[in-house]
């Protein structure tokens, strides 16, 4: 039976399908950019209001980060785009709705990692940088940020590489990425199980892509360093993926 | 934007709104429950000696956590049906590719656990002469669980957003619910806010718990 079965797959419409494909990537690597560069910009801001001195906008900070923390992708984009909608009478363009939500989502993730990051450096480097005269602003330039990217940067990559996966849920709101191209042609050629395989090696490569990509970018960062990076990885660099003992951003 | 919001259209649906909900916390747990058991044995495959075992072990972890959950709903609901090797209802499927999904989240879980039992632990018990496998079960095991519930927890959260999705492989749950009716009734607003508020608390709630377990947790243990 298994013979029969597997004799007949057929990867050839895949293959004749590669360029539309190939444009489903494009979208996805333009979202996944986007709106990642957008979250660290949302993610410095909820860090900030955390951090600040007012009592209201710090609280507003904390309450703003749990929500979105709760919030599923799927769940927003639906609203946004058959609730909201509706009742306003307008449609949204998908891409630019997928690109705020994914934004607005992640942007959480990143203020905790962001002040996580903030509060792991020791105190003693800014008072060894203030006690030899350093003035403020380059103790934060020169002494503190680098030492918070460096340590920030692991779990960064982590929210990228889920952003990039996340990217398949804007298939259901109609944006034209990998997914909802193979989705497409899975079913006019009614072969899901090849479109929908190769879909997930796709997948897989560009993980396994991105993540060493990002390590390259954390070892960059950490040259500095005489010793070890801070990072702690052992074993499991197949797919790059297992080596990491990372919880950060399993929500 | 006319913001006339009908709750009777909500009030009159409560009941299947709520079976959805319910439905999509019971796929959640039982894909967790998938989860958590198979990812105790792969992580004790991927800390094995054995290239036999270590192998599969990290090409599973690599592959649960690098393909969306989304590929693995439709792969398992339409590819595997397809191809004639097994059709699942859309119940099963969800469970099995949250399950799926999640155990390579979990066993990465329980590897930082067991690794974080003090080494001292496993030289004491074999100093007072416990077996490899008493050790494990009465030694490092029970330790390493404390330390990977509160990020065990917060892999239940993702699954529970993660059962949202499967409306989309035709799982009746609230959304599949919210969507008939607001068909139906021309109420699309109310409908889906009151979905998205329901499926939202619960998964606040749910990850509130989880944060008060980790802060707990981080407090360290009572020596």
């Amino acid at each position: 039976m298994t013979t029969t079965v597997f004799a007949a797959l057929d990867f050839g419409p895949v293959w004749e399908m590669r360029s539309e494909l190939l444009s489903g990537i494009g979208t996805m690597a333009l979202v996944s950019v986007v709106s990642f560069a957008i979250a660290i910009v949302g993610g410095l801001v909820l860090a900030g209001m955390r951090q600040s001195r007012s009592l209201p906008i710090s609280w507003a900070g904390f309450v703003l980060i749990q929500v979105l923390r709760g919030i599923a992708l799927y769940v927003l984009l639906l609203w946004l785009f058959f609730g909201l909608a509706a009742q306003g009478g307008f449609q949204f363009e998908p891409i630019p709705a997928g690109i705020f939500a994914l934004a607005l989502l992640n942007s959480a993730y990143l203020a905790e990692i962001f002040r996580a990051g903030y509060e792991a450096v020791p105190p003693g480097q800014k008072e060894a940088a203030l006690a030899c005269g350093l003035p403020k602003r380059t103790w934060f330039g020169k002494i503190h940020l680098p030492q918070v990217t460096q340590i920030t940067l692991p779990a960064m990559g982590n929210v990228f590489v889920d952003i990039i996966k996340d990217t398949s849920i804007l298939s259901a709101i109609g944006v034209a990425e990998l997914l909802r191209e193979s989705q497409r042609w899975a079913q006019f050629y009614e072969l899901p199980f090849e479109f929908y395989t190769a879909a997930a090696a796709i997948y897989i490569a560009i993980v396994t892509l991105v993540t060493f990509g990002w390590r390259r970018l954390e070892r960059r960062f950490s040259r500095h360093l005489h010793t070890a990076p801070r990072v702690r990885r052992s074993r499991g660099l197949l797919f790059g993926i297992g080596g990491r003992p990372s919880t950060t951003t399993a929500s | 934007m006319v913001f006339a919001f009908d709750t009777t259209v909500i009030s009159d649906h409560s009941s299947e709104l709520l079976d959805g909900l319910l439905l999509t916390v019971e796929v959640a747990a039982l894909g967790f429950a998938i989860a958590a058991l198979l990812g105790l044995p792969l992580a004790l495959a991927g800390r094995s000696q054995s290239p036999l075992l270590r192998v599969p072990a990290t090409l599973w972890v690599g592959l649960a956590r690098g393909v969306p959950l989304l590929i693995v709903i439709f792969w398992l609901y339409y590819a595997a049906a397809q191809e004639g090797l097994f059709s699942l209802t859309a119940f099963l499927a969800g469970a099995l590719s949250l399950g799926l999904t999640g155990s390579g989240y979990m066993s990465e879980i329980y590897r930082t656990a067991f690794s974080a039992v003090p080494s001292g632990q496993r030289e004491g018990a074999a100093a007072i002469g416990l077996s490899r496998w008493q050790t494990f079960r009465l030694v490092i095991f029970p330790q390493a669980l404390r330390t990977a519930i509160p990020p065990g927890m917060n892999v239940f959260v993702m699954l529970l957003k993660g059962a949202t999705l499967l409306s989309v492989i035709g799982l009746a749950d609230m959304f599949y619910t919210a969507k008939l009716v607001a068909v139906n009734e021309f109420k699309p607003f109310e409908l889906y806010t009151a979905a998205a508020v329901l499926v939202i608390a619960v998964t606040l709630v749910a990850a509130l718990a989880a944060g008060v377990a980790e802060r707990r947790m981080s407090k360290g243990v009572r020596r």
